[in-house]
């Protein structure tokens, strides 16, 4: 209900989507810079692929030589060759 | 830059992490507080750099998602400074070692005299060291050029004596009179100039010269006494004639002081600039220009010697600007003949032997009308002539 509110009021005031909700904010710079805002925790993580969990479902990074560069308590830079970005589990409502 | 700075100087460890929950242990790690930097996984675990400060931190979360932690390597300052504080006794060596060097550099630490033939070295550094010019004294705080003045002085046989600084040597170059040689006369005492001999005494050899008689400068005043010759072989022993002939001599000089001059003086000023020089450019940063009206200019230039005749090819360059300045200068006719009689005086002192009592002076004033002041001064004096043809 209070997240109905929320993105209603968002939408009404123009607020930029990442101030309202509670979804990450991922930017990817070419093919080596990966940075994730917003993210809830590490599912798990290799050199070829990368798993967190978000409030909008798990997301994948997979590529090769992947690093968690930095890691922070709600951001995260991830560096390596990127391939391919998915999002998984979460539902779509 | 100032990352790699502050990574530095907070020191980072490099460690692994081995165990079933690798991934749960970097969330409670994250959440933590703690910042876990290149963080990457590999087939012995998980590799990742950490702030020396959070390294304790991490114990809680390897406890509980059972992962054991092993330092790899340590990098930054805290462990560099650590080293160096185990080896203190290396470190108070170094300052000890550089201070010494410091204060030792600036010290007077060697003399050494140079171009001397004639002169005894002995003597040059004793009346050096009269004048301050010592070993083991603040180099800074000599004056070279007043020491190598007064030692010039000093010595009426040099003919000129500078002195050199590098670093802690110092050296005193002379340069030292041509005097005529004759080869045949030596052991001979002759005369020093001309003049009338008044008194002979001989103390070893035969007279040549009578008293009354007028002799010239370089003429044999007394011989030497005939070589023993008792051994046909080897060298005949030197023998030297010993005596005093004391003469009337004299000695003049002239002088003239115009009535009207117009000289260039300098006024005193200076106007110090510094610059850098690199090759033929010259770049000034303080008195591009001279600040005078008329000057002089005075160019001191300081290079860095590296080794042997390398030189850094960046010099510092000190331009010294020497205000000069127009005198018009008129004269009463007094005057004038009291400078020229001054001028005229000085000159003659000049000429005579140190310490030589003055018998009788005389001053002539040549000048007429048209001609500027011309004094003549004429001094009679009453001295040792005798002395030997090859010092």
């Amino acid at each position: 209900m209070f997240k109905k509110i929320q993105t209603s009021v968002g939408e009404v005031l123009d607020f930029p989507p990442d101030v309202v909700g509670e979804g990450p904010k991922i930017t990817i710079t070419g093919r080596r810079q990966i940075m994730v805002e917003n993210y809830l925790s590490v599912l798990n993580f290799s050199e070829e692929e990368i798993r967190l969990a978000t409030a909008e479902g798990d997301i994948f990074f997979r590529g090769k030589g992947l690093m968690l560069k930095v890691i922070l308590a709600t951001e995260l830079q991830i560096e390596g060759a990127l391939s391919s970005f998915s999002f998984g589990g979460g539902e779509i409502e | 830059m100032f990352d790699w700075l502050r990574t530095f100087w907070y020191g980072r460890i490099l460690f692994l992490a081995r165990g079933e929950q690798l991934a749960r242990f970097v969330n409670l790690v994250s959440r933590d507080g703690i910042i876990l930097y290149h963080t990457q996984k590999s087939e012995r675990g998980m590799r990742a750099q950490i702030k020396l400060a959070d390294f304790r931190r991490l114990r809680k979360a390897a406890r509980q998602t059972h992962t054991r932690v092993h330092m790899v390597a340590k990098y930054g300052w805290p462990f560099v400074a650590a080293r160096w504080w185990r080896r203190k006794g290396l470190l108070l060596g170094i300052v000890i070692i550089a201070s010494v060097l410091t204060i030792l550099s600036q010290l007077v630490l060697s003399i050494s005299v140079l171009g001397n033939k004639n002169l005894v070295s002995t003597d040059v550094l004793e009346r050096a060291e009269k004048l301050g010019l010592k070993t083991w004294v603040y180099s800074k705080e000599l004056d070279l050029n007043v020491i190598a003045k007064a030692l010039q002085e000093q010595l009426p046989d040099a003919a000129w004596i500078g002195i050199e600084r590098h670093g802690t040597n110092i050296q005193i170059r002379v340069s030292e009179k041509i005097r005529p040689s004759i080869p045949n006369e030596a052991g001979n005492l002759v005369a020093s100039r001309a003049g009338i001999v008044r008194e002979i005494m001989v103390i070893d050899g035969t007279p040549l010269v009578h008293e009354g008689e007028t002799v010239r400068a370089g003429q044999v005043l007394i011989k030497s006494p005939e070589a023993y010759l008792s051994s046909s072989k080897g060298t005949p022993p030197v023998s030297v004639a010993r005596g005093f002939v004391r003469a009337r001599v004299w000695y003049s000089a002239e002088a003239q002081i115009p009535l009207v001059e117009d000289k260039v003086e300098e006024s005193g000023r200076v106007a110090t600039g510094r610059g850098i020089k690199f090759g033929s450019r010259v770049i000034m940063l303080t008195t591009q220009n001279s600040t005078f009206e008329k000057s002089r200019e005075e160019v001191i230039s300081q290079s860095l010697k590296l080794w042997r005749n390398w030189r850094f090819p960046v010099e510092g360059i000190t331009v010294n600007h020497i205000e000069l300045r127009n005198l018009h200068i008129e004269r009463s006719v007094n005057e004038a003949r009291q400078l020229a009689e001054q001028a005229a005086r000085a000159e003659v002192k000049k000429k005579i032997t140190q310490g030589v009592p003055i018998v009788t002076e005389v001053v002539k004033v040549l000048s007429n009308k048209f001609e500027p002041e011309r004094v003549r001064v004429e001094v009679e004096t009453y001295e040792d002539l005798a002395v030997y043809a090859n010092p």
